[in-house]
């Protein structure tokens, strides 16, 4: 078997990345495995490759609907036509013409919460699967920085599915969230491959200002001199907004914004745009990044801290995936832990969200009892205005696992109250790692149980930086676009007038 | 926010505090509610309908609660009525960016939509057909949309070569967007063409778009629709020189506009059930099938209400409501004692029906 054949086959790259073969020849050899790739390293190949040697399916559990949508066309786009996502973007008859055909499909993708519905197991227990693989495994952990309660039952169905060969995957796992990948999978004989988190060729930099004001100098004095292209995180849609239109103004570089108040078709676009090189910087909050392949992102940028290094090391993991030199910036001020602790509880609903959710539920019930063909189902699957999809997912999973209101509220708020004394925690290390002296990959590795074993030149702010290799080469005039509509039209069409 | 503001004050003028403030929400954002539609068609203000479907309530809010403070609104019996100031606002806003003509927002509520969808999908995939790659990005993700443009593909390579349908594709665009282009000052075809993606060049997002053409995002994006709408009632009334785009809707037109509940009421209606019977069969109160009724008699210009109104009573009930100016039902039960509160909500309807310009 020669897996270099397929590789450039399918996928057209000449050889494996660190790690990939041996995660690969690990599922091939029948064994369950847990495998820590860090970001940006090429994790969903590890999967997609055995799926073409094996005689089954490969059935793929994946936390976030944007994500799932972006690796199915990613495979697509490589001709691969036999894959579909099986979530709530689906409608109903949708959904069924896709489950009747489900034998066609070689990967399959699904949300956690489809594999509850119990005529979609049974489907899926008719099928031969060759390989489970549960991408973003540390949701399944509540010390981990993403807990997603639905997570924990994948368990249970994989049982149900006759415990195929199964792979967890993640770029971010902590020892106690590994013992509980193992332990909530089901997994007994199971192969930890663990690569470093580290990523030599990002280098590490924090820029510590006072107040806002020092803030905006510092970022548009960095964006004028950085080769881009580059992602900068904000903390609101508001301020991605905003300097995306003041970037474009003040730059020669040509800026995006990208946020979750976008509709589906723009985020598309812009994401096809920063693709194409298109744009050169893009504008964002946490909701861009996840499923972007894009190769030569030259600079990270963070307005303000994270509020856990897990996320952070996630984000700036988006920089330098073709193995060139590329820069993380994280500019501090220490009055930013007021919209850290903001940002922290904005991910958990807040008692004002639980009301109006239960109210929104009761009125549901309403209309339930007066309709007989819909159900529960068609009102919570998308989350309401107002909502972020992992608080919806959250309140859903509650709703549906409580006897009655009263316990419902009791539960989730219990459940929010926990979670925040662990998020305070996480906060804590992220901004220890701030403030820190010495070397920051050190200390991130640390965090990680791991130890810095090579010398990496340009390393971070601490050790030394030589911020010249980083710089603009040559600026470009930027053109202002003239439209003419018959001869885009033409363009488009490929027609020439002659 | 400026075009929302517009809008709205539109609404407020024309409900003339006999609304509530909310029934301008739903109307703008087109809920599908027996009441909405019905203050559609009462208040002549259907080509308004859906026009914002993304507006947040709490944008609405917020917006209501500006409008009050700057005095362009006021509290008027619970509810709001435009002020003369607001007049003069509306007045300004509309004359700087008009309300385009070919919009209609209640007759081509989601066919719109989908319109769009197949139509930036298919050019996408022709532009890059034409150029002999078939691996790309689409634009459109849903699964409904990029079935239908494969299926188009499949049917019409059967009837032409690669050559002559990128050809009459773009033929057909180019003609029907011209004979835009002459006829409207205001509305060009740069807001949509410049939208789509094709061969190694991605469209412009409508944000993107409005920014470079200098206009409110929202006035932009109901400027784009137009232009859909100007498309699809074109192609409709030509579907000879516009065959292939004809294509686009020719199984769109089917879809029906009334609720799914009013639906299920409509069809045992039309077996001759009475609405008693209808409400003991489908479960439900009396006063949900009487609402569904004014839901089809404001839609259906074929539904007769002669069974519920004797034609006298009917007369009677709209000299009413045009000698007092009012869609009020008070006022008009206080002149017309012998009809009851649905008796004069369905002539109402059926009225706004006969008389709505198409």
């Amino acid at each position: 078997m020669n897996l270099e054949k397929i590789l450039y086959e399918k996928f057209s790259y000449t050889q494996f990345r660190n790690g990939q073969r041996e995660i690969i020849e690990s599922v091939l050899n029948g064994t369950d495995t847990i495998a820590l790739l860090p970001t940006g390293t090429g994790k969903s190949l590890c999967y997609q490759l055995p799926g073409y040697l094996v005689d089954g399916c490969v059935l793929i559990i994946s936390p976030l609907l944007s994500l799932m949508q972006d690796q199915v066309e990613q495979l697509r786009a490589k001709g691969e036509k036999r894959v579909v996502a099986i979530n709530s973007f689906l409608s109903f008859e949708e959904k069924k013409q896709v489950l009747r055909n489900i034998r066609y499909y070689k990967f399959i993708y699904i949300s956690p919460e489809m594999l509850h519905n119990e005529g979609i197991k049974k489907i899926l227990q008719s099928l031969t699967i060759s390989l489970l693989v549960v991408d973003e495994a540390h949701c399944i952990s509540q010390w981990g920085y993403d807990f997603r309660p639905d997570y924990l039952e994948i368990g249970t169905v994989r049982k149900q599915l006759g415990s195929p060969v199964t792979l967890a995957l993640t770029a971010t796992a902590r020892q106690e969230v590994r013992d509980d990948i193992k332990r909530f999978l089901k997994l007994e004989m199971v192969n930890e491959i663990i690569f470093s988190s580290d990523r030599p060729n990002i280098a590490y930099m924090v820029q510590r200002v006072n107040g806002y004001e020092e803030k905006r100098t510092t970022l548009l004095s960095l964006v004028k001199q950085l080769q881009g292209p580059g992602i900068i995180y904000f903390s609101s849609k508001k301020l991605a907004d905003e300097w995306a239109k003041l970037l474009n103004e003040a730059t020669s570089y040509n800026v995006g914004a990208y946020h979750a108040g976008l509709d589906m078709e723009q985020r598309i676009l812009l994401q096809q745009q920063f693709l194409f090189n298109e744009l050169d910087i893009m504008c964002a909050t946490s909701a861009f990044g996840m499923g972007i392949n894009k190769e030569n992102v030259r600079f990270v940028i963070h307005f303000h801290p994270p509020v856990d290094i897990e996320s952070y090391l996630q984000e700036i993991g988006r920089a330098g995936r073709d193995g060139e030199k590329s820069i993380a910036i994280l500019l501090y001020s220490p009055d930013d832990i007021h919209l850290q602790m903001q940002l922290m509880e904005g991910e958990l609903p807040n008692s004002l969200q639980i009301e109006y959710f239960g109210q929104y539920m009761l009125q549901a019930k309403v209309t339930i009892n007066n309709k007989e063909q819909s159900s529960m189902d068609t009102f919570l699957q998308q989350p309401l205005d107002g909502f972020s999809e992992v608080q919806w997912r959250l309140l859903r999973k509650f709703y549906l696992s409580s006897r009655d209101e009263n316990t419902f509220k009791t539960s989730i708020q219990h459940f929010i109250e926990k979670r925040k004394q662990w998020k305070q925690i996480k906060l804590q290390e992220m901004n220890q790692w701030i403030i820190s002296s010495g070397c920051r990959r050190e200390n991130m590795l640390h965090y990680f149980n791991e130890e810095k074993n090579i010398d990496v030149l340009n390393c971070c702010d601490h050790c030394g930086i030589t911020m010249e290799i980083y710089q603009k080469v040559h600026s470009i005039k930027k053109e202002r676009l003239k439209l003419n509509w018959q001869e885009r039209l033409q363009e488009i069409f490929a027609i020439s007038l002659d | 926010m400026n075009y929302t503001i517009a809008l709205s004050l539109l609404c407020i003028e024309r409900f003339n505090g006999e609304r509530s403030t909310n029934a301008v929400y739903y109307l703008l954002t087109g809920k599908k509610s027996s009441q909405t539609i019905q203050d559609a068609g009462w208040y002549q203000l259907r080509q308004y309908y859906h026009a914002i479907p993304q507006l947040s309530k709490q944008a609405f809010d917020n917006m209501i609660k500006f409008l009050l403070e700057e005095n362009y609104i006021c509290n008027q019996d619970d509810t709001n009525n435009i002020t003369d100031k607001g007049k003069e606002k509306l007045g300004f806003l509309i004359s700087k960016s008009p309300f385009p003509k070919y919009f209609n927002g209640w007759k081509y509520q989601q066919l719109d939509e989908i319109f769009w969808k197949r139509l930036s999908l298919l050019i996408q995939t022709i532009s890059y057909w034409n150029r002999n790659n078939a691996s790309f990005y689409p634009v459109q993700r849903s699964y409904e949309t990029q079935s239908w443009v494969k299926n188009w593909l499949y049917v019409m390579k059967n009837k032409y070569d690669k050559q002559a349908l990128t050809k009459k594709l773009y033929g057909e665009l180019q003609s029907i967007l011209s004979e835009l282009d002459k006829t409207s000052q205001t509305i060009s075809p740069t807001l949509l063409i410049y939208r789509l993606s094709s061969y190694q060049k991605t469209g412009m997002t409508s944000g993107q778009l409005a920014n470079t053409l200098n206009m409110d995002e929202e006035y932009y994006a109901i400027c784009f629709r137009s232009i859909l709408h100007y498309l699809i009632n074109t192609i409709s009334h030509n579907r000879e020189r516009y065959s292939l785009l004809w294509k686009l809707l020719e199984d769109l037109k089917q879809r029906v506009v009334l609720t799914q509940s009013t639906q299920a009421t409509y069809q045992l209606l039309q077996q001759g059930k009475s609405l008693k019977e209808i409400a003991h069969i489908r479960r439900l109160k009396k006063n949900t099938i009487e609402d569904h009724l004014i839901e089809i008699a404001l839609i259906d210009p074929d539904f007769s209400i002669e069974g519920y109104v004797p034609p006298k009573l009917q007369e009677k009930i709209i000299v009413a409501a045009q000698s007092q100016s009012t869609r009020k039902l008070r006022t008009i039960k206080e002149h017309v004692q012998e009809a009851d509160y649905f008796m004069i909500r369905l002539v109402l309807s059926k009225w706004s029906e006969s008389n709505k310009q198409t």
